[in-house]
């Protein structure tokens, strides 16, 4: 297999695409229901808040990579934490991929277990998506930078079929605005905000970037703003298609407003749609993997790396494979998950993002002696 | 390694299977199916699954089956149906579900609730009410027709292109069914013709997910449907314009709606607590005018009489729409959105029938025909 070295560099707009890519993965199916439990019709809103909150995220993350030119995530930690604490939360970092990775697994072998193929033993539909996750992942940086790129085209695809959700849509359903409570928004900022959470990846892929950091900035804030942008439109058309009531029991609402919807062409559209984003969901997940495998950058052999990766991949299916045997598996991964999320995409990011001022201080000081 | 990996895909390329193949021939469709409640409050499904046989000329004839079974619940009774059927019954392709006006008068949403969960089923499937039996409603298959099952079907379509009857699906009702103040309406049928034939009567009046038991007459359908915004590709309405006149169809005037424009407002009102303006515009051609001589001096006249008409015929739907306490025009949802604070100090369940819901209606006739 093809060597993953890491002098591969990649261009802006392949950045914008891993970005783009590894942000959609399964929220986007569910997103508007987790919304509208949280905060109620003003669902939207707070995903605006939280888009705003997410690119002060994008921002910092491109500040601490400025800090620390040409390091990747792991080697950043060992560099602010020291040697012991930094493997240890490089490790952290490690679990936390992986979690994320078997539950993007579990959400996708649940959906099209639903949806699609229920017949299917679930463990062939995780093989699949593993094996063609690690096809990609193979080929280092630059294939995964093709890849993403290349299926970037399904998001504008799937952008234009969700169209047919506005047939029933009743935009009094938005109405009235501004009725959740401040804590009912907090909820739904922090929902956003972890949807929105990838952005941790991006210092795997930053410094193997070309271009200045200005423009790697305005690349990356674009594809952001892009994101969120896809995000408030699935939003806005479930919410209208679906009222106040029926939307907190409709799990997918973006698949099941499009349940009736009739094109010359394709009868069953939320099929088609459901097909088409299992791409989504390959590109996330390897995205994912990818980041568990950078853990082991250190690791000088070629081969012991793939071996690692095998290794978490088996590990991936293990787990993910006791989550598809019931729901209650399946909350309890999603909770851990949660109760972790927090620790990695918000205040890891921040501590790093305080110590990397302090860093600046002691290369000026060193500059200066 | 190289090697392996490519043979590998290969295989999985070539041969894979599908698991969840379902073979067109092991399932039977059912087309329509019948739900009714008997007296003793026992669940009763009644489907209709067609069968065509093959001919050496032209289409092949299609003869239709009746299935009925009693049962619980909608998935028991289904699975009381395939205890006698040599395949699979599968009402994944169900076109129309015909709701007796008993079992409609209950709520409906127990009976439909496999429908929404269920991936496999086409939630684009009409529910329609029937007075008295769905069953009896389903088993009556004109000769004439050249596809029984496509009977039901076919009537609910052309009244939709009349402007007489809304497309309805599963799905369009869903958000409705759940809605606080918000109302739907399903087609109405009944049978006729001592059980020849079966025929639409108007759309049947919901609230929450209930029947009311209440209808808009079929006279009264496309004036209603205008109002809520529905046009199919015609929209006829007959009226009458004067009283008395010598011979009776002298007192009518058929009319058609070219264009039209409405809107529904709502506000808070401090009498009746609220208030909702209904403008509608219509550009219409004076189809049918049996008195003859429609000069254009005649118009203003009969113009007036028209508009006067008109609004006394919304009045008389308003009137039974708030007797029926269903809301379907959304009054409800729109103050809720619009006034929230106002909205929590109304009690729905009773106000709505207080309330003041008034027409205007303007019609601008474009044209008087080729025959003056």
């Amino acid at each position: 297999m093809a060597k993953s070295n890491t002098k591969q560099k990649i261009t802006l707009s392949q950045l914008a695409y891993i970005f783009i890519q590894s942000q959609i993965g399964v929220d986007i199916l569910n997103l508007s229901t987790v919304l509208h439990r949280e905060a109620g019709a003003d669902g939207w809103i707070a995903l605006l808040i939280g888009g705003v909150i997410s690119i002060f995220f994008v921002l910092m993350i491109l500040h601490i990579s400025k800090c620390y030119p040409g390091e990747g995530l792991f080697e950043i930690l060992q560099s602010t934490f020291g040697k012991v604490l930094g493997a240890l939360v490089g490790f952290g970092y490690y679990v936390y991929f992986l979690v994320v990775a078997i539950y993007l697994l579990t959400s996708y072998g649940e959906l099209i277990n639903q949806w699609l193929l229920p017949e299917t033993p679930v463990l062939v539909l995780y093989a699949l998506l593993v094996i063609s996750a690690l096809y990609t992942i193979s080929g280092g940086l630059t294939l995964i930078a093709k890849v993403f790129t290349f299926f970037a085209i399904i998001l504008f695809i799937i952008s234009a079929l969700f169209l047919f959700g506005f047939v029933d849509a009743k935009f009094i359903y938005l109405l009235p605005m501004g009725q959740a409570s401040f804590s009912e928004y907090v909820e739904g900022v922090r929902v956003t905000i972890y949807s929105l959470s990838s952005y941790v990846l991006l210092l795997l892929f930053i410094p193997y970037t070309e271009g200045s950091i200005k423009q790697k900035t305005r690349t990356l804030v674009g594809a952001h703003l892009l994101v969120i942008s896809f995000y408030l439109y699935t939003v806005i058309v479930s919410f209208a298609h679906f009222g106040t009531d029926q939307i907190d029991h409709v799990s997918q609402p973006v698949l099941y407003m499009l349940r009736t919807a009739d094109s010359v062409i394709i009868t069953r559209i939320d099929i088609f749609v459901l097909a088409m984003w299992t791409v989504f969901a390959m590109t996330a997940f390897a995205a994912y993997l990818y980041a568990a495998e950078r853990a082991f950058a250190k690791v000088p052999k070629q081969k012991k790396k793939m071996l690692n990766v095998y290794s978490a991949s088996v590990i991936v299916l293990g787990v993910a494979y006791w989550g598809g045997l019931n729901e209650e598996n399946i909350r309890s991964i999603i909770d851990f998950q949660d109760k972790i999320t927090e620790a990695f995409t918000i205040y890891i990011p921040l501590l790093l993002f305080v110590l990397s001022f302090m860093r600046r201080k002691d290369k000026q000081k060193g500059t200066a002696q | 390694m190289k090697k392996l990996t490519m043979i590998l895909l290969c295989c999985i390329l070539l041969l894979s299977g599908c698991w969840d193949a379902r073979e067109f021939k092991e399932v039977k469709l059912g087309i329509t199916a019948a739900y009714d409640l008997t007296d003793d409050g026992v669940y009763k499904n009644t489907i209709l699954i067609p069968n065509v046989q093959n001919s050496s000329q032209g289409p092949g004839k299609e003869s239709t089956q009746f299935l009925t079974s009693t049962g619980k619940t909608s998935s028991q009774s289904r699975s009381n149906i395939d205890r006698r059927l040599s395949s699979t019954y599968s009402p994944a392709q169900l076109d129309v579900v015909l709701l007796g006006s008993n079992l409609a008068k209950q709520d409906i949403y127990p009976y439909l609730d496999a429908y929404y969960r269920d991936p496999r089923m086409h939630l684009d499937c009409v529910p329609v009410v029937v007075k008295g039996s769905a069953e009896q409603a389903l088993k009556v298959v004109p000769e004439s027709e050249v596809r029984p099952s496509e009977y039901i079907e076919g009537i609910i379509e052309s009244e939709v292109e009349t402007t007489n009857s809304v497309e309805v699906s599963l799905q369009s009702i869903g958000s409705e069914l759940y809605e606080e103040g918000e109302d739907f309406v399903l087609p109405l049928m009944e049978v006729g013709d001592a059980g020849k034939t079966v025929s639409y009567e108007g759309l049947a009046l919901f609230h929450k997910s209930s029947y009311t038991g209440k209808d808009i007459d079929y006279d009264h359908t496309t004036l209603f449907l205008l109002m809520k915004k529905v046009k199919g590709k015609v929209a006829r309405i007959s009226t009458k314009l004067y009283e008395g006149k010598k011979p009776e169809p002298d007192n009518y005037t058929t009319i058609n709606i070219e264009d039209f424009s409405s809107s529904v407002k709502s506000k808070p009102d401090k009498q009746n607590k609220v208030r909702t303006d209904i403008k509608l515009e219509l550009t219409v051609m004076i189809q049918e005018y049996p008195q003859d001589h429609l000069s254009l001096s005649d118009l203003p006249e009969v113009k007036k009489n028209l508009e006067q008409a008109l609004t006394d015929q919304a009045n008389e739907t308003i009137r039974t729409i708030q007797e029926a306490n269903s809301d379907v025009f959304g009054i409800g949802r729109s103050m809720y959105g619009h006034y929230p604070s106002y909205w929590e100090k109304l009690d729905w369940e009773k106000d709505f029938k207080e309330i003041k819901i008034v027409p205007h209606i303007t019609v601008n006739i474009r044209s008087r025909g080729i025959f003056r």
